[in-house]
C-alpha cells in the first residue's frame, strides 16, 4: 500500500510536465484606449482522449483562460500588475445532439453541431480577454510581460474525476504560460 | 540504584497527537470528498500529509522493530515478551483489517457495479430517443410550416411584411419571427414579448450550414431550462445580387414536453455520467479506504509497539532488577509507577531486595567478624612456637601453622587439603609423625597426648604431641586439632643443666680430696720407702704410684668437667677464622696417618670471637676427626670455610669433615651430650665443650654423617658463627656463661 501511495505522489509530482493537446499558436495585445488592454490568443484547440471520453459521457468540462500583466523583480520574481480570467464550459447536449459552449462571464451560450466547431467556438471565447490597466501608470524602466495560459478547471469536474485527474497524468490539462513583451 | 524511574510519556503524547491529527485530516478529507472546491484546495495537502504520516509511521515502526530485534538477539530482558506482545497486537490488528479490507474491496467493486443496470440504461436511452423523436417531429413540422410561410412572404412588399409577420407569428405561436434580407439586413421582426430582447439575424454559423430548399433547424436550450426550436428558411434564389430573404423563426417547445424531455435528458446524462464515473468512484473509494486502513493499521502497529513497551517495561525492570540481584547488587530498587498487579509485584520485589540487602549486610558483618577472628587465630597460630595441624575426618590436612612446617621441615601449606599419608618421600618427618599418631587419629580418640620421636639427618626430634577430636567441626565431618612442640632443645638444655651441675659438684666434691690423697700417697712412699726393702718396697712403690697416677687422671677429669661447667670470661675481638685455622692445622702437620685438606674461602669476613676458646674448639674438632680416621688407610680431614646468608643474617660456616666410619646413629642424637663417646679412652666431654663454645659465640653446631653415596663418607661437623658487624670489642663472658 505504501508503495502505491508513494507511486501516486511521484506521479503527481511528475504531472506538471504533461500538457493537454492544445497549443497557443500566437498571442498579441491591443490597447483599447489607455485603460484597457485586449489580449488575444490564437489557439489550436485539442483535448486529451480522457477529456473527450468524459465529454462523450455527459461530463461538462470547464476551461479557464488566464492572462496577466507582470514584470520581474530581482530576487523576488514575477510581480503581477493585473490579471484576468475567463471561464468557458463545454458540454454535449443530448436532446439536440449539439455541443454547448457557455461563456460564464458573458452569460452567452453557443451551440456547435460538431466537436471541431465547438473547439473553434471555445478557442474564440477563451482567446479574448481584456485587462484593466492604466497605461500611464506603467513605468518605462520596467520590462512588462504579458502571460496567458489555459487549463481545464479541475475543481469543476465531478469529484470522482478529480481523484482520477489528480492521480492520472492523462487528465493534466494545463498549458504552460505563454509570454511576450508588452513593448 | 533505582530502575524504571517515571519518564515523561513522549510516545503516548505523540500517539495522542498523531491520532488527533489523523482524525482532523480524515474529517477534512471527508469534507473534501463532498465539496469539489474544498477537494481542489486540500487534496494535495491531505495526500502529502497522509503520505508523510505513512512514511513517518513506517520509519518509526521499522526503527522500533529493528531495535526490538537487536534487543532480542542481544538477550535484553523483556525483549522476548515485547516481541510476543507486538506479534500478538499485529495479529489482532492485521487480521481484522485484512478481512475488513477484503470484504470492503469486494463490496465496493460489486456494490458499485450493482448500481448500474443494462435495462435501466436501455430504458433511459429509449426515453431519450422518444423525446428526441417527438421533438424532431415538432422540428420537422415547424420547418415545413416556416418554409411555407417563407413562400408566402416572398412576394409580400416590405411595407406589409411586419403585419404579415405578426399575423403569422400569432397564428403559429412562435416566439419570434424575423425576416432578413440581403446582407443580413433585418426587414421585419415580430416577437411575442417586446421586452424580451432585440431580434438578431441568423449567425454566420447558421447561414453557412443552410442549404437551398432545406430550412435550418436547431433545438436550443434556454437559460431557464426551457427549449426553443430555431428554424431558418430561405428563398430558393440566394444568388448574389438577387433579392433573397431569410425567415428565422424561434418557436417555444410546449413547456410540459420541454420539461419532460429535459428531465429525461438529465436523467440519461446523469446515469451515463454516473456509469462513466464508476471506475473513478471505485478507485476513489478504494484509495481512501486503503489510505485510511493503511494509516490505521500502521498507527495500530505503532501504538501496539508503544503499549507493549509500556506494558513490558515493569517486567523488564523486574527482570533487570532480578539480574542485578542475582549478580549480587542488592541495592536495586524499582520505581513504583502503577497501582495494579504489576505495581504490587514491584513493591514486593523492592521489599524482597531490601530484606536481602539487610541480610547480606548482616552476613557481611558476620563474615568480617569471622575473617577477623580467623586472621587473629591464624596470627596467633603463626606466632605460636608450637606446631598446630588441623586434619579433617578423612585425615586431610586443612590447616598448618608456620611452626608445624618448621618443626616437620616441610612446606605443609603447599599441600593443603592433602592426606598426611601422601607426604611420604618428600617430607620424611611428616610421614614419620603421621605413622606415629595415625592409630590415635584413626580411632578418633577424643583427647590424647604422646611423645613422638622422629629422626632427621642431624639427629632426632622429640615432639610432645597433644590432640583432640572435634566431631562437629569441619562441615560436620569432624576435625582433629593436633598441637605439638619440639622438645629436643628443651630436653637437651635440661640435660646440659644437669651435666653442668654434675660437673660443678664433681669439681667441688671430688677435686678437693684428691690433693690430700696424692700428698698422702707421696708421704707414704717417702716414709715407708726407707723402711721397706725388696718386694715390699716394690709393692709400696707400685701402689703409691698407682694412687698418684689415678689421682692425676681424676684431676684431669675433674678439670675437664670444670672447664665444661664453668666457662672462662670471653674476650670477643674481630677474628680471622681462616688465619686461626691455618695456625691450628699446622700443629697437625706431622701426623702420619692422616692429612688435613684446607678449603678456605678467600676474603672470609671476620667474626667476633674469643681466640683462645675458638682455638680450643678447633682443636677439639680436628683432634676428634683425626682420631676418627686413625684406622683409615688414607685418612683425610677436610676443613672448609665459606660465608653465607641463610636468612638469619650473614654467617661464617666452618665444616670439618672426615672420611672415617662416621658416627653410629644411636650416638648421633646425643653426640653433644657430656660423657657421650664411643672411644675407649675418651672423657666424652670434647664435643660437649665444643658445642658450649659455639653457643657462647652465638652460633650453632650440627653433626651428621655424610651420605654413603658421597666419596669421602664419614662425619661432618658444621659450625655457623655470626659475622662481625664492627661492634665494640670487649669482655662478654657474663652474658655467654
Amino acid at each position: 500500500m505504501r508503495y502505491l501511495l508513494a507511486g501516486a505522489i511521484v506521479l503527481m509530482l511528475l504531472a506538471p510536465s504533461a500538457t493537454m493537446a492544445a497549443e497557443i499558436r500566437q498571442a498579441d495585445h491591443v490597447w483599447q484606449g489607455d485603460d484597457r488592454l485586449l489580449v488575444r490568443m490564437y489557439l489550436d484547440m485539442g483535448l486529451p482522449d480522457v477529456v473527450l471520453d468524459a465529454l462523450a459521457n455527459g461530463v461538462g468540462v470547464d476551461f479557464v483562460a488566464e492572462a496577466r500583466l507582470e514584470y520581474r523583480r530581482w530576487l523576488i520574481g514575477e510581480q503581477i500588475v493585473t490579471a484576468q480570467t475567463r471561464s468557458v464550459r463545454l458540454e454535449y447536449y443530448e436532446l439536440s445532439r449539439h455541443y454547448v459552449v457557455t461563456d460564464h462571464d458573458r452569460e452567452q451560450t453557443d451551440l456547435a453541431p460538431t466537436l471541431g466547431d465547438a473547439l473553434e467556438l471555445l478557442a474564440r471565447r477563451l482567446g479574448r480577454m481584456v485587462l484593466d490597466v492604466d497605461r500611464n501608470s506603467l513605468r518605462p524602466e520596467r520590462d512588462y510581460t504579458l502571460a496567458t495560459r489555459i487549463q481545464v478547471d479541475h475543481a469543476a469536474l465531478p469529484l470522482p474525476l478529480q481523484w482520477d485527474a489528480r492521480l492520472r497524468s492523462a487528465y493534466v490539462t494545463r498549458l504552460g504560460w505563454y509570454r511576450w513583451s508588452l513593448d | 540504584m533505582v530502575l524504571g524511574l517515571r519518564r515523561f510519556p513522549w510516545g503516548l503524547l505523540g500517539m495522542v497527537l498523531l491520532f488527533l491529527l489523523l482524525l482532523a485530516s480524515l474529517v477534512l478529507m471527508g469534507d473534501a470528498a463532498q465539496n469539489s472546491a474544498r477537494f481542489e484546495q486540500l487534496f494535495l495537502w491531505l495526500l502529502a500529509f497522509h503520505g508523510l504520516v505513512l512514511v513517518a509511521l513506517g520509519t518509526l515502526i521499522i526503527y522500533q522493530f529493528s531495535r526490538l530485534i537487536v534487543q532480542y538477539r542481544d538477550g535484553v530482558p523483556g525483549s522476548r515478551l515485547t516481541l510476543r506482545l507486538v506479534a500478538g497486537f499485529m495479529l489482532v490488528a492485521v487480521l481484522p483489517v485484512t478481512v475488513v479490507y477484503y470484504f470492503s474491496f469486494k463490496f465496493l467493486n460489486e456494490g458499485v457495479d450493482s448500481w448500474f443496470d443494462v435495462r435501466v440504461e436501455g430504458a433511459l436511452e429509449d426515453a431519450l430517443e422518444l423525446s428526441r423523436s417527438s421533438l424532431d417531429l415538432r422540428v420537422r413540422q415547424l420547418a415545413q410550416e416556416t418554409q411555407e410561410i417563407m413562400g408566402q412572404l416572398q412576394d409580400v412588399s416590405e411595407s406589409l411584411v411586419p403585419l404579415a409577420l405578426n399575423d403569422v407569428r400569432a397564428q403559429m405561436g412562435a416566439q419570434e419571427l424575423t425576416l432578413v434580407g440581403a446582407n443580413n439586413r433585418i426587414i421585419a421582426s415580430s416577437t411575442d414579448s417586446p421586452i424580451r430582447r432585440l431580434p438578431s439575424p441568423p449567425g454566420s454559423d447558421v447561414l453557412l450550414r443552410m442549404s437551398p430548399g432545406q430550412p435550418f433547424t436547431r433545438l436550443e436550450p434556454q437559460a431557464d431550462g426551457s427549449l426553443v426550436i430555431r428554424v431558418v428558411a430561405a428563398t430558393g434564389n440566394r444568388r448574389p445580387g438577387a433579392d433573397s430573404r431569410i425567415l428565422q423563426g424561434i418557436y417555444p417547445v410546449d413547456p410540459r414536453m420541454s420539461a419532460l424531455a429535459v428531465r429525461v435528458q438529465d436523467a440519461f446524462v446523469d446515469y451515463r455520467e454516473f456509469a462513466y464515473l464508476r471506475g473513478p468512484i471505485k478507485q476513489g473509494f478504494i484509495f481512501t479506504m486503503s489510505l485510511a486502513l493503511a494509516i490505521s493499521l500502521m498507527a495500530a502497529l505503532w501504538a501496539g509497539l508503544l503499549v507493549a513497551r509500556r506494558l513490558v517495561r515493569p517486567v523488564t525492570d523486574l527482570a533487570e532488577g532480578t539480574r542485578l540481584v542475582a549478580s549480587g547488587d542488592y541495592s536495586t530498587r524499582l520505581a513504583v509507577s502503577r497501582d495494579d498487579e504489576l505495581g504490587f509485584l514491584v513493591r514486593s520485589f523492592n521489599a524482597m531486595t531490601r530484606t536481602l540487602s539487610e541480610a547480606r549486610q548482616e552476613a557481611e558483618r558476620n563474615r568480617r567478624l569471622l575473617d577477623a577472628e580467623r586472621a587473629y587465630l591464624e596470627s596467633v597460630l603463626q606466632h605460636l612456637r608450637s606446631g598446630v595441624l588441623a586434619l579433617d575426618g578423612s585425615l586431610r590436612l586443612r590447616t598448618a601453622n608456620g611452626a608445624a612446617c618448621q618443626i616437620l621441615e616441610c612446606d605443609l601449606w603447599a599441600g593443603h587439603n592433602r592426606f598426611l599419608s601422601e607426604y611420604d618421600g618428600e617430607c620424611p618427618l611428616v610421614s614419620q609423625f603421621f605413622d606415629a599418631i595415625s592409630d590415635a587419629l584413626t580411632r578418633r580418640e577424643q583427647e590424647w597426648s604422646r611423645e613422638v620421636v622422629v629422626f632427621t639427618r642431624t639427629g632426632r626430634k622429640v615432639l610432645m604431641t597433644r590432640a583432640v577430636w572435634l566431631p562437629n567441626l569441619g562441615n560436620n565431618r569432624g576435625l582433629h586439632a593436633i598441637v605439638f612442640d619440639d622438645m629436643t632443645e628443651f630436653l637437651r638444655a635440661q640435660r646440659d643443666a644437669a651435666w653442668g651441675e654434675v660437673a660443678r659438684r664433681l669439681a667441688h666434691e671430688i677435686k678437693n680430696p684428691l690433693t690430700p690423697i696424692q700428698l698422702s700417697a707421696e708421704r707414704l712412699s717417702r716414709r715407708l720407702g726407707k723402711t721397706l726393702h725388696g718386694s715390699d718396697r716394690e709393692v709400696l712403690d707400685r701402689a703409691t704410684q698407682t694412687i698418684i697416677q689415678q689421682v692425676e687422671a681424676m684431676k684431669t677429669l675433674v678439670n675437664a668437667f670444670r672447664d665444661y661447667a664453668q666457662a672462662p670470661r670471653l674476650a670477643l675481638v674481630p677474628l680471622d677464622l681462616n688465619a686461626l685455622l691455618r695456625d691450628v692445622c699446622e700443629l697437625y702437620g706431622g701426623v702420619e696417618h692422616a692429612r688435613i685438606v684446607l678449603d678456605l674461602e678467600p676474603g672470609l669476613p671476620a667474626i667476633r670471637a674469643d681466640a683462645g676458646r675458638l682455638r680450643q674448639l678447633l682443636h677439639n674438632l680436628i683432634k676428634n676427626a683425626m682420631e676418627a680416621v686413625a684406622q683409615q688407610p688414607a685418612g683425610e680431614v677436610r676443613v672448609a670455610t665459606r660465608a653465607l646468608d641463610d636468612g638469619n643474617g650473614r654467617r661464617v660456616e666452618l665444616r670439618v669433615a672426615d672420611n672415617g666410619p662416621g658416627i653410629r646413629p644411636e650416638f648421633l642424637e646425643r653426640i653433644f651430650e657430656p660423657y657421650t663417646t664411643d672411644k675407649p679412652r675418651g672423657t666424652g666431654l670434647g664435643l660437649a665443650v665444643a658445642q658450649k663454645i659455639v653457643e657462647e659465640h652465638g652460633g650453632i653446631i650440627e653433626c651428621h654423617n655424610q651420605p654413603s653415596g658421597e666419596a669421602s663418607g664419614g662425619a661432618v661437623f658444621v659450625i655457623r658463627i655470626p659475622v662481625d658487624h664492627g661492634g665494640d670489642t670487649g669482655d662478654v663472658g657474663d652474658e655467654r656463661q
